[in-house]
């Protein structure tokens, strides 16, 4: 525990003292700022219904952390300790490799909480001159936590299996791409194939979650997903002591 | 062995690995084709068997490295991660599949509006057989919404299913039901609904339509300048006809002039405001049918009651106040004529009832010296801080003029709502069973369109009086309409500080930190 809290409090330092972090935040928010500039741009006419408005805004948002951030900023979290050589002194040092997962993990997290936590900025502006359900948007907030948490752990997961960010987060792309156009994949199949296809897919279990719905099966599923992709980082660290 | 090895043919090595290859193939596949076509026939199972015979094949052409490959340190800490790695995967799933079968939904919206109304689940548990929705769409992208409302009818009721039929690519079909526009259709068992809304209310009302095979029948009275139930402007009927014909009941006029007495098959009576007097022998008419067990609704507006309708209702307990309610504590903006209500004493028809409003009503006092045989009660107070102006034309008043004045008018808090219950007659069959509201205006279009509460309220005391007392309940609410309006001015600066302004901000703060820590 104390072992993750001093991995967590160096990689969040990390984080604040990187200009990267602030690109890649301001780059997210030029990105999530332009969808919502555009939204509005087309329901400009005269009066903007809000909910149509977020659901629209958030479902590229969610999809943006979902297959693009997430990577971009665990990329560099295991394969840099690799390339520098830092790993060996790391996995040498009495900590368990879980704790240096989690400790990764959550400071990633952080980091990205912070930047969405960034684009409340818009509907807070909405409220100056609306009314908007805050429903829907604290469910939209939740499930992009979880969007953002299950993209996070497969980038740290792909980090692992190379000394190269760049090739990290290119199969993590790939591999939450797949993630989440499995969704219209799964219209190939017949039930049940098609149920469990869906199932698995990420971007079906965000609906809900933009509605204003909180539902346990969405919720698990991003959970598990963040669960077994820590588990397959720690066993991939832990790899590295006997292949 | 070494030997044995080096000398096979590279052919034999790539053979072998490529029919392995197609056995992993058809052991995976086969299984996949089956889910996806639903049959298993003898293809699939010998395409099952040759499958497992090439791996078989492969293993052993290869057996000397596969002997080496399994008997290696890496393979024992390859085997240990995988079987660790397959428990670990076997257990969140099996975690997922117990969350979908105990399905746990918070709905965070302000009108819940992914959670059915309690009328809603009390109407799918009537379904006594499987009933069928169809929704006919001119393509089928805009299903999401309808389709979010079906599913949870159906996860509520397996008696529910339904379908959409795309009407461009099934014409035929459309054609059959005679229909043209996006429409939902309820059917069961013969009975058919059509609505044209996505709303849940209307969709419950057309279940619980199709689910009553004989509904009952409710009277307006007429012509006394009551409520007109074809009159659709703001101070119309036609919002109540709807609320009761929503409730499954079959809705007629009744002229009271030209009968000798109430049909037999009433359930229930309304008197909707009546602004002229009620001849005797109409109310002759009305009074015999109330004493052998009638149930009557009596909406009455202040200084509408002559002597007949005050004998009446002092016969069954009640008193109609001489005077307009005012209300100092909850005025409806402002208007201390128009009294909100939010709480209520303890009843069926009023147990978790929104706020409802009563426009310049009169109060309906329960005698303090009730006769062994009937049972009155209260329906509606005002707050303590409201009284009964004694004085007529009231409701044109300026707010000074309404001043409490002892001695003259009534204290509060008042009630404007009573409901009755007895058996008058030796001979009546059943109970009577009366709901007196003081005001009639409660009930226009105006009223109901705007308060849930209002709706609910003359929905329950109609169910209550037709003795359906399961179907009192609270009804879904309209979804809400939130907007709003920006001038180019003000959409500008949104569009810019959100584009711009936000990402800049924190490069700046990146800069800054650059900037220190040079």
């Amino acid at each position: 525990m104390r072992n993750t809290l001093a991995i967590l409090q160096k990689e969040i330092w990390y984080f604040a003292v990187t200009p990267g972090s602030y690109v890649t935040a301001a780059a997210f928010l030029v990105l999530t700022g332009a969808v919502f500039a555009q939204l509005l741009m087309r329901t400009q006419a005269d009066s903007v219904p809000i909910y149509p408005l977020f659901v629209g805004l958030y479902g590229i948002v969610s999809a943006f952390l979902g297959v693009v951030f997430g990577p971009i900023i665990s990329m560099r979290m295991l394969s840099e300790e690799a390339r520098s050589g830092t790993i060996e002194q790391l996995l040498t040092m009495p900590i368990r490799d879980i704790e240096v997962v989690i400790g990764k993990f959550l400071a990633a997290f952080v980091f990205m909480g912070a930047m969405v936590t960034m684009t409340l900025f818009y509907p807070l502006a909405i409220q100056l001159f609306g009314n908007p359900d805050w429903g829907p948007i604290l469910g939209t907030y939740i499930g992009m936590l979880l969007v953002g948490a299950a993209s996070l752990s497969i980038g740290l997961l792909t980090s692992s299996f190379t000394q190269n960010q760049i090739v990290a987060a290119v199969i993590s792309l790939v591999a939450l791409l797949f993630l989440w156009l499995l969704d219209a994949l799964a219209t190939l199949f017949a039930p049940p194939l098609f149920n469990l296809v869906a199932f698995m897919s990420a971007a079906s279990h965000m609906s809900e979650f933009t509605k204003g719905v909180i539902d346990s099966r969405d919720v698990i599923y991003y959970l598990s997903v963040v669960a077994i992709a820590l588990f397959l980082t720690t066993r991939s660290l832990e790899a590295r002591r006997w292949r | 062995m070494e030997v044995a090895v080096k000398a096979k043919a590279p052919w034999r090595r790539w053979l072998s690995l490529a029919l392995g290859v197609v056995g992993v193939g058809l052991v995976i596949g086969t299984p996949v084709l089956w889910l996806y076509r639903h049959t298993f026939d003898h293809w699939a199972e010998s395409a099952l068997m040759a499958g497992f015979a090439l791996i078989l094949y492969f293993l052993y052409e290869n057996r000397v490295g596969v002997a080496r490959a399994l008997g290696g340190r890496v393979a024992r800490y390859g085997t240990n991660t995988t079987v660790m790695i397959v428990m670990f995967v076997a257990i969140v799933l099996f975690i997922n599949l117990l969350a979908a079968l105990n399905v746990q939904r918070l709905d965070l919206t302000a009108n819940k509006a992914f959670t059915l109304s309690p009328q809603t689940l009390t109407v799918l548990s009537r379904i006594p057989s499987p009933l069928q929705i169809t929704v006919f769409l001119p393509g089928l992208e805009g299903k999401g919404p309808i389709e979010d409302v079906l599913k949870e009818y159906a996860r509520q009721s397996d008696k529910v299913n339904y379908r959409f039929i795309d009407m461009t690519q099934e014409p035929g079909l459309a054609k059959q039901y005679k229909i043209q526009s996006p429409t939902i259709v309820v059917e069961h068992e013969g009975s058919r609904k059509d609505i044209y809304t996505w709303d849940e209310q209307p969709l419950t009302s057309a279940i619980l339509t199709v689910i009553t095979k004989k509904p009952k029948k409710v009277y307006l009275t007429t012509g006394h300048r009551e409520l007109d139930p074809n009159n659709t402007d703001a101070d119309g009927g036609a919002a109540l006809k709807q609320i009761l014909e929503n409730e499954a009941y079959q809705v007629e006029t009744l002229n009271l002039a030209v009968v000798d007495k109430i049909p037999a098959d009433a359930s229930v009576v309304v008197l909707a405001g009546p602004k002229d007097p009620i001849p005797e022998q109409q109310m002759w008419v009305l009074e015999s049918y109330i004493s052998y067990g009638g149930k009557v609704l009596m909406l009455t507006d202040p200084g509408s009651q002559d002597e007949n309708m005050k004998n009446m209702l002092s016969r069954w307990g009640l008193e109609a106040g001489k005077g307009t309610v005012v209300e100092a504590a909850t005025p409806f903006l402002g208007d201390p004529l128009t009294p909100v209500v939010y709480q209520y004493p303890f009843s069926l028809i009023t147990k978790d009832l929104g706020e409802t409003v009563f426009p310049n009503s009169t109060s309906i006092t329960v005698s303090k010296n009730l006769p062994a045989w009937l049972q009155a009660q209260p329906l509606i107070f005002t707050s303590d801080r409201s009284w009964l102006k004694t004085k007529e034309g009231a409701e044109k008043l300026s707010k000074d003029q309404l001043n409490y004045e002892e001695g003259k008018d009534v204290r509060g808090p008042l009630s404007i709502a009573a409901v009755v219950m007895g058996q008058l007659e030796l001979g009546a069959e059943q109970k009577t069973r009366m709901v007196v509201v003081g005001n009639s205006t409660f009930a226009t279009n105006r009223y109901l369109a705007t308060f849930s509460g209002n709706r609910d309220f003359i929905a329950n005391s109609v169910n209550w009086l037709a003795e359906e007392e399961e179907l009192i309940t609270i009804r879904a609410n309209p979804p809400e309409d939130r907007a709003f309006i920006l001038d180019p001015m003000e959409n500008l600066i949104l569009m810019g500080s959100s584009v711009i302004g936000l990402p800049l901000l924190v490069l700046l703060a990146g800069g800054a930190v650059w900037w220190v820590r040079r």
